[in-house]
C-alpha cells in the first residue's frame, strides 16, 4: 500500500486519533499482567457450579444450554470445549492459566474464571472488580 | 455534491443495507482469527451511509443488518443477537459523537471509533449482562488492539469505496431509465 494512499485518505485528526488510541491500548495491554491462577470456577447460567484446582489434571463435563461442555485441566491450564455453539468462541479461546482470565461460551451459558491462589492478588484491577 | 432524489436515496440505502447483511453473513461463516476477533466488515456500510446520507440512514442500515442477519442465522433474541445489537448501537453512538468532529475526522477516524466502541460494548454486555462479573475486562485491552487494527483497515476500505462512489455520483443523480 502506497504511503500517498494512506495520507490521501486520512485527515490529521484521523492520524492523531489512531496514534493516541494505539498508545493508550498498548500501555494498558502491557501494563497489567495477572499472576498464575490457582483454581478455576465453572459458572453455569451465571451461578458458580464447581471450583477446581489447576494443579490436578481433570476432565469434567457440565450441561450447557446447547449441549455438554467439557472442562479440561492440564499442566496448570484450563480450557473449555463446546459440543455445539454458533461461533465456538469458548473453544477458540484455548488454554487459560492466569488469574482473571475468562473462557466463555455465552450461548451455552457456561464460562470459566481463573482465580489466583488463596492469599495472592487476584490479578483484576479496580475497574475490573 | 448534487442531492439524490428520495427514490435514489432510498435505493442507495437499500444497496448499503444489503451489503451490510451480506458482510454480516460472510463474517458469521468465516473461520475465526481468534476469540472475539472479527473483521467488522459490516461496519463499513453504516459508515458510508453516514457520510453520504446522514445519521438516520446509518442507523437504518445498522438496524436492518442486525435484525436481518440474526433472522437469517436463526439467532434472533439469543445472546448472540444481544451482543450483536449492543455492538451495533455502540458503533452508532460512536458515529454520532465522531460526526460532531467532522470534517476533522474522516472515514478512518470514524471507523476506528466505531470499532473500539463496538468491541467495548460487546465485552461490557458479555461481562455484566450475560456473565454477571467483570473478569473478562482483564483481556479488554487485547480485544481493543484487535479492534484497532480492523477499525483502521475498514476505514481505508470505506474511504476507497467513498472515493469510487464520488466518481460515479453523477450517474446516481442524473441517470434516467429509457
Amino acid at each position: 500500500m502506497e504511503t500517498s494512499f494512506l495520507l490521501r485518505h486520512t485527515t490529521v485528526g484521523d492520524r492523531l486519533l489512531a496514534l493516541a488510541t494505539l498508545a493508550v491500548l498498548l500501555f494498558f495491554a502491557l501494563r497489567f499482567h495477572a499472576p498464575p491462577g490457582g483454581t478455576v470456577v465453572v459458572f453455569v447460567d451465571n451461578h458458580p457450579r464447581h471450583t477446581l484446582p489447576l494443579r490436578e489434571p481433570t476432565r469434567q463435563i457440565v450441561q450447557g444450554k446447547l449441549g455438554p461442555v467439557t472442562i479440561e485441566i492440564h499442566d496448570r491450564r484450563v480450557r473449555l470445549r463446546e459440543f455445539d455453539s454458533p461461533r465456538m468462541i469458548g473453544t477458540r479461546t484455548g488454554w487459560i492459566a492466569r488469574a482473571g482470565e475468562v473462557a466463555a461460551c455465552v450461548p451455552c451459558g457456561v464460562h470459566l474464571v481463573v482465580q489466583a491462589p488463596p492469599g495472592d492478588d487476584n490479578g483484576l484491577d479496580a475497574i475490573a472488580q | 455534491m448534487t442531492a439524490l432524489s428520495p427514490l435514489r436515496r432510498d435505493l442507495l440505502l437499500v444497496y448499503l443495507a444489503t451489503g451490510a447483511v451480506a458482510a454480516h453473513l460472510l463474517e458469521a461463516t468465516l473461520p475465526g482469527l481468534g476469540p472475539w476477533f472479527k473483521p467488522g466488515l459490516a461496519n463499513i456500510f453504516p459508515l458510508i451511509a453516514f457520510i453520504r446520507l446522514g445519521f438516520g440512514a446509518a442507523l437504518a442500515v445498522s438496524l436492518l443488518r442486525v435484525l436481518s442477519g440474526s433472522l437469517i442465522l436463526g439467532t434472533f433474541l439469543s445472546p448472540t443477537f444481544i451482543l450483536s445489537f449492543s455492538g451495533a448501537m455502540a458503533a452508532m453512538a460512536a458515529l454520532a459523537a465522531g460526526g460532531l468532529l467532522r470534517p476533522h475526522l474522516g472515514p478512518v477516524g470514524l471507523s476506528l471509533l466505531m470499532a473500539l466502541l463496538h468491541m467495548s460494548a460487546q465485552v461490557a454486555v458479555a461481562a455484566w449482562l450475560l456473565m454477571g462479573h467483570g473478569g473478562i475486562l482483564t483481556a479488554l485491552p487485547w480485544f481493543l488492539l484487535g479492534a484497532w487494527v480492523t477499525g483502521v483497515a475498514n476505514g481505508f476500505i470505506a474511504a476507497w469505496i467513498l472515493a469510487r462512489l464520488e466518481r460515479h455520483w453523477w450517474i446516481l443523480t442524473h441517470w434516467r431509465s429509457s
